[in-house]
């Protein structure tokens, strides 16, 4: 019928029940009876099961065979127990009577004639009793029946339990190696299923295994996490923690690595900042829980860094400085331990040697949301799970997923490392910190936890910690010692200051300096140990930071003629005291900006500074005019606030002229001192020898010195019986001066009409006007002259014509006007300027354009005169065919300027009217 | 009168065990894993149809020589093991039964706590003496 199955379902119930009740009933038997009963039982079902089954194996077929090998397996095990047939196991003379007692209980072998393959029950066990050897051999494949059959049916558990029994067996024949597998095997599936007391009491067997292989590395391990179960003994821990200890001893020759998981627990991870400056200390902040049984010290305990991209820093980044999230994220993550959702817990860095081959679902999974919007419009919403393949795809058919994933020590080139740690029991709280000497963006990679030649190694990875480092690049500055800037002309004291920013020199490495002609920088000479002293000491040590020892190693490497640059760790500055000079040309006015090129070896790079110099004087001339005598008056002023300059021979020479004669009006001996605050004014009378003065080009030259030039200084204290030695530094000026000399004089004056009286207001007075030109100069007869006369019409009315022309006789020109005082008090007489006139015609080539000027008579006074010496003017004589040309203030002497009348307010009036002039 | 009481998660992980005092706790964990591989068979089994009202009880799992393994899946296939001493011949199905329904209500009532992350270890105190309850035999 097919159902021979039945047979066997039936004799398992049947058999389990008769052993009960024997054993309830009490019934006597030999020891050992009822399992030979039971094994034969077994066997003789099966064979007729297997008789009626022609089939392949059936599903069915196997499931109740399966239980049936089992039980039969056991009882011959029990039997084994027994008689000391297990190996191991020396049988005593009793049990070896017992043996022949069963055996000869079996009855006689019935078919003898069977061939040696297909033997009866009866005869496989009278065999398996008969000797150790055939027991094992008959144990053994008893074994492999019963698990094969229950993995065909799908019961790994039971044909797992049966692999245990399998390993025990095993060892005790002494083939660990074989036992090793099986107990890998069931301790994989118990880490899987999450029977942690299960995976670890098998453990405890794995290390007795593993300790009679001699295979230290593995015992160690081993051991190292039975020491660190939470489910096991704390005897066993402790038993196996001393073991572990002693084990570390023998294994010497190499280092073994082992996943930290079970052992070490990271509770916290904390870096002070998530940016870093290259070569700044980084401070990292650990919390560990440490398993094990008792306290462990380490020889080391190193957090790897490594690379990672720009974005993952950055997310991290702005997931840290959500607020919501980054006072929630330590607790997440102590929780993330705890924590054991189904199936979750089975976390896959808990199980120290073994790789679940099943996949686990993450305790979190992280989605988003996102809204698509389209001019404004919703069009779709929803959440999005970035990982969503990864956490669907499927693994049962994808058997690639469960190779397990070797832990390897990763580079710990980069790390955060302590040394000699001891972890107590429970919570421990280190804190590391580093430099890094490299940029860009980083996560913690792993730990290892070292111990002589064990490494615990705990991937960081997925604690997503990460930090930036950025760097600041080396620097050289060039900055004057004394005073806020350069200053052209005079040999300073500077610093050549060096900052490391992010890097650091490792060796002493020389400087070369390049710079443009007319600019020096030099080593700084030795501070010579006479008093000058003072002058470097306050300033030796610009920058706080700059220890004793590497001012020294600074100062003395300049001794030799190149500048070396000492080591310098990172982050630091270092200065090189130099002397830098600008000569100051002749021709050189203004601030001046120039590049100076350091080369440093050690970074091999070269650093483009931009120095500017400052002019050290500011000059202004002017020509001063008394009649027909000119002077000429120079001022010099300082223009850098910390200089103060003492001039020495002052000189003013007209090289292409030796018609004048240029006198110092200045007492010879005078202490010439400038700086930002006090000027020189030096004044020259022009003497000239000849009538017509030329256009004259003057140079003006003085030596000069200054508390801040580093060449007097050093000059002057040792030599100062030759002053003249260093050659003076001069300061060179230039300008030339042309159409200054007096060619007419002007004088006018306003008086009353009657003689000997005031000028009253309201009443008409008389503007009298004298031009005369000076006698020795031989001027051309009839030049037509032009003059107007300007005020300001609510003081001065002036009558007749305020503007006309006249030509000089015997050199000489009188113009009388009338005019009308408005107001009472001092009035300044009208201002009366004198114009050259032009024909139209001569001077039609040059520029006009200014007809838009054409009606600006009524101007104030003082706009004309402006020093604008060549400007064209039309006045309101502009219809007449002539051009107006300004002459230069120098031109013309005018004897009244700036004079005042006295005006009496009107008396008959009985308004008075009073105005305050100030 | 129980040997050991088990509770057993969806995934096959323990979530609560209890035995009788004994020095090898650990058999009685074999045992109970072990027992799962039937569990599982029986649950697959069934399974298939969607309307199929499940008998949650599953009745002896499997004998052995010493111990009686039962069964029982909840709706949600958290699984209850109670294994039992064979030789107690006083233990009729019916009994069997009304343990495990007395455990399950005691399991329900611990789930109602608030406070309980299902999946997490049973820890709850009165759960526990209920187990205790039926390990020492009332």
């Amino acid at each position: 019928m097919g159902r021979s199955w039945e047979a066997a379902m039936r004799a398992m119930d049947y058999l389990y029940n008769t052993v009960v009740e024997v054993k309830a009933l009490e019934i006597e038997a030999p020891k050992g009876a009822v399992s030979c009963w039971v094994i034969l039982s077994c066997l003789e079902v099966l064979d007729a099961c297997n008789l009626h089954n022609p089939g392949q194996l059936d599903e069915r077929f196997a499931l109740y065979t399966a239980n049936l090998w089992d039980y039969a397996r056991k009882k011959l095990r029990d039997l084994g127990q027994l008689c000391s047939l297990m190996p191991g196991l020396e049988p005593t003379s009793e049990q070896l009577s017992l043996v022949v007692d069963l055996v000869s209980g079996m009855g006689l072998s019935s078919q003898d004639g069977l061939s040696p393959t297909n033997k009866s029950p009866v005869d496989k066990l009278r065999e398996s009793l008969s000797s150790p050897n055939s027991f094992k051999k008959h144990y053994l494949e008893m074994c492999e029946q019963a698990m094969g059959t229950y993995k065909y049916i799908g019961r790994y558990r039971s044909a797992r339990l049966i692999g245990m029994e399998l390993a025990d067996f095993h060892m005790k024949v002494s083939k660990p190696e074989k036992a090793e597998n099986f107990l890998l095997d069931s301790i994989r599936m118990y880490q899987q299923e999450g029977w942690q007391s299960l995976a670890d009491g098998t453990m405890v067997k794995l290390a007795q295994c593993q300790k009679q292989l001699s295979d230290p590395s593995k015992y160690l391990k081993t051991s190292c996490h039975i020491a660190c179960s939470q489910q096991v003994s704390d005897a066993e821990r402790i038993h196996y923690f001393q073991e572990m200890l002693s084990s570390l001893d023998q294994v010497q020759d190499d280092t073994i690595e082992m996943r930290a998981s079970q052992a070490i627990f990271v509770e916290k991870l904390y870096l002070d900042g998530f940016s870093v400056n290259l070569n700044d200390d980084m401070t990292l902040t650990v919390t560990l829980i440490s398993n094990f049984p008792e306290a462990m010290s380490f020889d080391s305990i190193e957090i790897s860094i490594s690379k990672c991209s720009e974005a993952e820093a950055t997310e991290y980044e702005e997931r840290q400085h959500t607020p919501a999230q980054s006072s929630v994220a330590p607790s997440q993550k102590v929780g993330s331990h705890r924590r054991q959702p189904s199936g979750t817990h089975i976390a896959l860095d808990k199980m120290s040697n073994f790789q679940p081959v099943t996949k686990t679902l993450p305790n979190s999974i992280e989605f988003h949301t996102f809204t698509e919007r389209t001019k404004g419009r919703l069009v779709s919403c929803g959440t999005v799970c970035d990982r969503a393949h990864e956490l669907l795809s499927r693994s049962d058919s994808a058997s690639s997923t469960g190779t397990p994933v070797p832990l390897f020590k990763g580079d710990y080139s980069q790390c955060f490392s302590q040394k000699s740690v001891t972890l107590q029991p429970g919570r421990n709280d280190l804190s590391f910190s580093t430099k890094v000497t490299e940029t860009g963006a980083f996560r913690l990679g792993q730990m290892c936890l070292a111990v002589r030649c064990l490494e615990l190694l705990k991937p960081l990875a997925g604690e997503g910690v990460y930090f930036k480092v950025t760097s600041i690049p080396p620097e050289v500055t060039l900055k004057p010692r004394h005073s806020g800037a350069f200053i052209m002309g005079i040999e300073q004291e500077a610093e050549l200051m060096f900052s490391s920013g992010s890097s650091s020199l490792r060796r002493e490495s020389s400087v070369a300096v390049t710079t443009f002609p007319f600019f020096s920088v030099a080593p700084a000479p030795d501070p010579p140990p006479l008093p000058p002293a003072p002058h470097h000491d306050p300033a030796a040590d610009p920058s706080g930071d700059e220890d004793d020892g590497s001012r020294e190693q600074v100062v003395s490497p300049v001794r030799g003629r190149g500048m070396t640059l000492a080591p310098l760790s990172s982050g630091s500055q270092q200065a090189i005291p130099v002397t830098v000079f600008m000569n100051m040309r002749r021709d050189a006015v203004q601030d001046l900006t120039s590049t100076v090129s350091v080369s440093v070896d050690g970074w091999q790079e070269t650093f483009h500074t931009d120095v500017k110099f400052v002019h050290p004087f500011h000059s202004i001339h002017k020509v001063y005019t008394a009649g027909k005598q000119k002077y000429f008056q120079l001022v010099v002023q300082g223009s850098v606030p910390e200089a103060a300059f003492t001039l020495t021979e002052p000189r003013l020479e007209s090289p292409a002229c030796r018609d004048v004669d240029l006198v110092l009006i200045n007492p010879p001996n005078q202490t010439l001192r400038v700086n930002q605050h006090q000027s020189v004014s030096l004044l020259w009378s022009l003497e000239a020898n000849v009538a017509l003065l030329p256009s004259l080009d003057l140079g003006f030259s003085c030596c000069y010195s200054s508390d801040l030039d580093v060449a007097s200084h050093v000059s002057v204290p040792e030599q100062p019986e030759q002053p003249g030695q260093p050659s003076p530094r001069t300061y060179h000026y230039s300008c030339s001066i042309h159409d200054f000399q007096t060619q007419y004089l002007l004088s006018y004056a306003v008086s009353s009409i009657e003689e000997d009286k005031a000028c009253t207001v309201g009443e008409t007075a008389v503007l009298d006007i004298k031009v005369q030109q000076l006698a020795d100069l031989d001027l051309t007869e009839g030049v037509k002259l032009a003059y107007t006369v300007k005020a300001n019409g609510t003081i001065w009315a002036i009558g007749g014509k305020s503007s006309g022309f006249f030509t000089l006789k015997d050199g000489k020109h009188s113009i009388v006007l009338d005019v009308v005082p408005m107001q009472a008090g001092q009035l300044f007489y009208p201002l009366v300027t004198l114009y050259k006139c032009m024909d139209q015609v001569e001077d039609a080539s040059m520029s006009e354009g200014e007809s838009s000027e054409s009606d600006d008579t009524d101007l104030s006074p003082l706009q004309t005169k402006q020093a604008k010496p060549m400007r064209e003017r039309e006045g309101s004589i502009s219809q007449l065919p002539y051009r107006l040309l300004e002459f230069t203030s120098d031109q013309i002497f005018n004897e009244s300027r700036s004079r005042q009348i006295h005006v009496q307010p009107c008396t008959a009036n009985s308004e008075i009217d009073v105005t305050l002039v100030p | 009168m129980a040997a050991c009481v088990a509770v057993i998660a969806k995934e096959n992980y323990p979530l609560f065990i209890k035995t009788i005092p004994t020095e090898n706790e650990l058999k009685f964990y074999y045992t109970v894993h072990t027992s799962l591989d039937v569990v599982e068979e029986k649950i697959s089994s069934v399974g298939k149809n969607a309307n199929d009202l499940r008998e949650l009880y599953l009745g002896l799992l499997y004998p052995t020589e010493d111990y009686k393994v039962y069964g029982y899946v909840t709706n949600t296939r958290v699984k209850f093991v109670v294994v039992v001493d064979s030789s107690n011949a006083s233990l009729r199905d019916n009994e069997i039964r009304t343990m495990f329904k007395k455990l399950h209500n005691a399991y329900v009532d611990m789930l109602c706590n608030p406070f309980y992350k299902p999946g997490d270890n049973i820890t709850s105190r009165a759960f526990e003496n209920i187990v205790v309850g039926m390990l020492q035999g009332d």
